[in-house]
């Protein structure tokens, strides 16, 4: 008789597979942005655990409310360590409005004096300032605040990576002639590194290419079949 | 500021008040202080003066600059100099309802009882108040009225279209006298203006007034060049704002354009949720209540009206109310977002036949709960209380040292509706002693007077109107725009009443009852041979360990919990009907509660399970299902012969998305497209109603009719609606019973669309 299906990241520990190869793989200092798909801001979730299999720890400010807890026990387990041990080197905080974002991003030093955090994972940026609800000064306001936080954080020792979805938004207010159409552009001016995932045409795999600030021999990263963590999208 | 007063002998009096309304600013020091001097440079404008205020996430006092304007109509534009001024300003107050500020100030609210006054240029020279937004009792005001709708049928959109014509006339009440103003007559507009003129009504209550009625009389006065003098304050425009879909809940709603008029009130039942719910009763206790005004109290949302009580008293305390909600949820582990991030606890029902039950029901507990253990945004993980007691599960603190702002909201509204309560039910011990009592005033009543039945039902609409503001004001903790908002608040809530249920259910079990069904901040307790004497202690015992008010909402004679649709195996929440003692019904989840169901429909399953009702056990179930039966054999017969009224089959559906983002030619989808390719402008959240014409045609186009496009040649799918009709009638035909197995041992299996009977 067939059972029912126990939800994956309930089930028990798979055994471990080969750790994930070169390209999830966040930068160790700077801001690198990552953008190009829709479910950008969720692929957050797949640089983690190679820095928390390194045993760094790592602070999430969600904006884009995607954080899923149980995706990080079975990345968790996939690699046979346990998830307490990875949910211990993390911290997450959601943001619902783009001024709570802001806000946030505002008390970084001061969380990182209570959770020494060695990268900071920023999802939504500027997605979430986009809101029709807020007025265009207002959002602007906050944006600009978020952008002299994010640069108030180079002297600490902490990579930060935003995943933003803001390049396929398609609202009067993301668009390029928009009052918040250079949001984006002004983020990405700021970054070090600049990432776009892109599918492969042929084969419908992810790929990653780099734009800016990226060393040569990484300017593009493929996946693998080796690399079965990727999400299917 | 402009008030309108009616004194005793019934004249309308303008008056003026002087209002200085003040905002904050907060920043560095250089930037305030050139802001400071840049004010200096209005005198007649502005008034700064450094200032304290209190923080309410930090719990201290912060220096800010106080900025009084001079003139109110100016506010607006001076907070907007501000913010221009520097980014790094931070500003308070500052978006404010200058009505509900002046109401603050002034220690009034609107409809309230006032002695007043006032030179003969009609300004304000004193402005007492002499009444509390806390009375129980109070008069209604005594506005006239002037009633307005479009002739047909109610609550189908006019802008959507006419079937077989309707909606030509315009009927109107006022002062007891109902008239129709029609084509065959004066243009409408002048004859509306003649109405206006003779009865200078206080109050247009209208149906589709806000996006239909007064715009249009409006554009038709406009083109014949003749006054419409809907504004009593001549010096005032009329306000209209936009129509805007948002969404709520993950469901997209729809809030219509607003007409709103000054000197005068407006009031369209057809877009007013509170006037909609309980009536202008329910409504003059809101604007109230809340101090907001009444034409905006009722076009807006109940969890508004909480958020101006709760900013009420964080400026009474000189608390800082910031423009946005900017307070963030504090970083945690995901094992602590996974526990916290949850909500209510359910226990799935035990389908089938239950008899003697009793529900037992916390009384508002998600408010008592914020009442009683003082959770509120600001009192939840305070920094001034480390060693407070812990919230289960999430061990969160709650500030031991002061009196949270929403807590305080909330007891109040508690208070009063507990009061309320009280009053109506004093009210009702008075009838009935009264009915059963000796003949002294020579009449034997079994009913109240018109007086009393009046008050009894005022009292429970102003109870209905209480409940609404309760209801949101947890979710308001939560939610992303309410100012005094935090996130880990609302997880708290959440957290004490599973730990409640919980609790609840533990000592239920450990009395020998069986938990049938538990769901929130409910639960369906039953025992062989529990009296009510039985209940009841078990209901002091719970409500006495929790802390909680607990009260039984009733004793059934039975509870039928129904299955899924989908699948008859799985029990599902909320689809169940009981019959209390009395032989009153309490449905949830059936088709008659749906708002998408023909009135056929409902009105045959009403009929039904109001015969079902009569019965006592089960045997008396199955006997009454046989007499259920005719009522749906009725119901066949007439959707068969044709003889159904057209409008008993409409589906009324909200649209999830704009008409031509739809990918999929489902029904709503089609109608959409009709009434988009007949011109009709529609927006998400917007409801549509259509007739069912075809359901299997091949062309989308005549599966189904916009009931607004409806003409009499269409004809409607009588295999469909008897397929709805079964639908509705045979979950009741199959319950079991686990202590009367039928003789043939099993029922007949119900795939949906088979057909038992």
């Amino acid at each position: 008789m067939a059972s029912d299906p126990i939800p994956v990241a309930l089930a028990a520990p798979v055994a471990p597979s080969p750790l994930p190869r070169r390209p999830w793989v966040l930068p160790p200092a700077g801001l690198a942005v990552f953008y190009g798909r829709p479910e950008t801001p969720r692929l957050f979730h797949y640089f983690l655990p190679r820095l928390l299999g390194e045993g760094k720890r790592v602070l999430c400010l969600d904006g884009a409310n995607r954080f899923d807890p149980l995706l990080i026990a079975r990345l968790a387990r996939q690699r046979g360590i346990a998830a307490a041990e990875f949910n211990q080197r993390i911290r997450v905080a959601r943001a619902f409005t783009c001024f709570q974002l802001t806000e946030l991003l505002v008390r970084v030093p001061r969380f990182v004096e209570t959770f020494a955090a060695d990268a900071l994972i920023v999802t939504a940026l500027p997605d979430l300032y986009f809101d029709e609800d807020v007025r265009d000064r207002d959002a602007s306001v906050a944006f600009r605040h978020a952008l002299d936080a994010l640069r108030a954080l180079r002297p600490l020792p902490l990579g930060v990576a935003v995943f933003s979805d803001a390049t396929s938004f398609a609202t009067a207010r993301s668009g390029g002639a928009a009052p918040r159409g250079a949001m984006f552009t002004q983020l990405a001016a700021q970054a070090t590194e600049l990432w776009r995932f892109a599918l492969d045409g042929e084969n419908g795999k992810l790929r990653l290419v780099g734009e800016k600030g990226c060393s040569p021999g990484l300017q593009t990263r493929g996946f693998s079949d080796v690399d079965h963590q990727i999400p299917r999208l | 500021m402009t008030l309108w007063l009616i004194s005793p002998d019934q004249t309308r009096h303008r008056l003026i008040d002087r209002f200085t309304p003040a905002f904050y600013v907060s920043g560095p020091d250089a930037v305030l202080h050139r802001l400071r001097d840049a004010a200096a440079r209005q005198p007649h404008a502005l008034a700064c003066r450094a200032a304290e205020r209190m923080d309410l996430w930090e719990q201290r006092a912060r220096p800010v600059l106080e900025i009084e304007v001079a003139h109110p109509n100016e506010f607006a534009s001076w907070t907007r100099w501000v913010r221009q001024f520097d980014i790094s300003l931070r500003l308070y107050n500052s978006d404010l309802m200058l009505a509900s500020l002046y109401c603050w100030q002034r220690g009034v609210f609107p409809l309230a009882r006032v002695e007043a006054e006032a030179d003969e240029e009609g300004r304000i020279l004193a402005l007492e108040c002499r009444d509390t937004e806390w009375a129980i009792d109070y008069d209604p005001p005594p506005l006239e009225i002037l009633r307005v709708r479009l002739g047909g049928l109610k609550g189908i959109d006019p802008r959507h279209g006419s079937p077989f014509g309707q909606w030509t006339a315009l009927e109107i009440e006022v002062d007891g006298r109902q008239m129709e103003l029609d084509e065959a007559g004066e243009p409408a507009a002048v004859a509306f203006q003649h109405l206006l003129a003779r009865h200078d009504p206080d109050l247009i209550l209208s149906d589709w007034g806000d996006a239909t009625i007064l715009p249009k009389l409006r554009e038709q006065a406009a083109k014949l060049r003749l006054p419409l003098t809907l504004n009593r304050d001549a010096s005032a425009e009329i306000h209209e704002s936009r129509a805007r879909s948002y969404m709520s809940y993950g469901r997209i709603l729809f809030k219509n354009s607003a007409t709103t008029l000054f000197g005068r009130l407006h009031v369209d039942t057809q877009n007013s949720f509170i006037a909609d719910k309980c009536d202008l009763s329910g409504l003059w206790e809101l604007a109230r209540i809340t101090k907001l005004p009444v034409q905006y109290c009722a076009r807006t949302s109940t969890g508004t009206g909480i958020s101006y009580m709760q900013m009420e008293l964080a400026w009474r305390d000189g608390v800082l109310i910031p423009e946005q909600k900017a307070e963030p949820e504090d970083p945690k582990p995901p094992d602590e977002l996974l526990i916290a991030d949850r909500g209510g606890l359910v226990f799935t029902p035990k389908t089938g036949f239950h008899a003697n039950v009793a529900e037992l029901d916390f009384v508002s507990e998600y408010p008592s709960i914020m009442a009683r253990f003082n959770i509120s945004p600001e009192t939840v993980n305070c920094p001034c209380c480390p060693d407070a007691p812990r919230v289960p599960e999430l061990g969160y603190r709650v500030c031991q040292k002061r009196r949270g702002i929403t807590s305080r909201v909330v007891e109040r509204l508690i208070a009063k509706r507990g009061e309320l309560k009280k009053c109506s039910a004093r009210l009702q011990a008075g009838i009935l002693v009264a009915s059963t009592g000796p003949p002294e005033g020579g009449r034997y009543t079994d009913r109240p007077c018109s007086a009393e039945a009046e008050k009894m039902q005022r009292y429970k609409l102003q109870r209905d109107a209480l409940k609404w503001l309760l209801v949101c004001c947890f979710g308001y903790t939560g939610y992303k725009n309410a100012r005094f908002g935090k996130i880990e608040a609302h997880e708290a809530i959440n957290a004490v009443a599973r730990e409640t249920l919980l609790v609840a259910k533990e000592i239920a079990e450990d009395r020998g009852y069986e938990i049938l069904h538990a769901l929130v901040d409910s639960l369906y307790v039953q025992k062989a041979g529990a009296t009510r004497g039985d209940y009841e202690a078990l209901n002091a015992e719970i409500a006495a360990r929790t802390q909680l008010p607990l009260a039984i909402e009733a004793i059934y004679r039975y509870v039928v919990f129904l299955p899924s649709r989908q699948f008859e195996d799985v029990p599902v929440p909320n689809r169940f009907f009981a019959v209390a003692e009395d032989g009153a019904l309490k449905v949830r989840g059936l088709e008659l509660r749906r708002h998408d169901t023909p009135p056929l429909v409902a009105r045959m399953q009403q009929e039904v399970l109001e015969i079902l009702a009569e019965a006592h056990d089960f045997p008396g179930y199955l006997a009454k299902l046989e007499e259920a039966r005719e009522i749906l054999r009725r119901c066949e017969e007439s959707v068969a012969d044709g003889s159904v009224a057209i409008e008993d089959l409409i589906v009324s559906k909200r649209l999830t998305r704009e008409p031509r983002e739809y990918r999929k030619a489902n029904q709503t989808a089609i109608v959409a497209q009709q009434l988009f390719g007949s011109g009709v402008r529609l927006r998400p959240g917007q409801t549509v109603e259509y007739i069912i014409t075809d359901s299997d045609n091949r062309v989308p186009n005549d599966r189904v009719r916009a009931y607004a496009l409806w003409d009499g040649w269409f004809g409607y799918d009588r295999r469909k609606y008897t397929e709805l009709l079964h639908d509705a009638f045979d979950p009741l035909a199959l319950v079991r019973c686990e202590n009367f197995p039928r003789a043939n041992g099993r029922l007949p299996k119900s795939t949906g669309k088979t057909r038992l009977y």
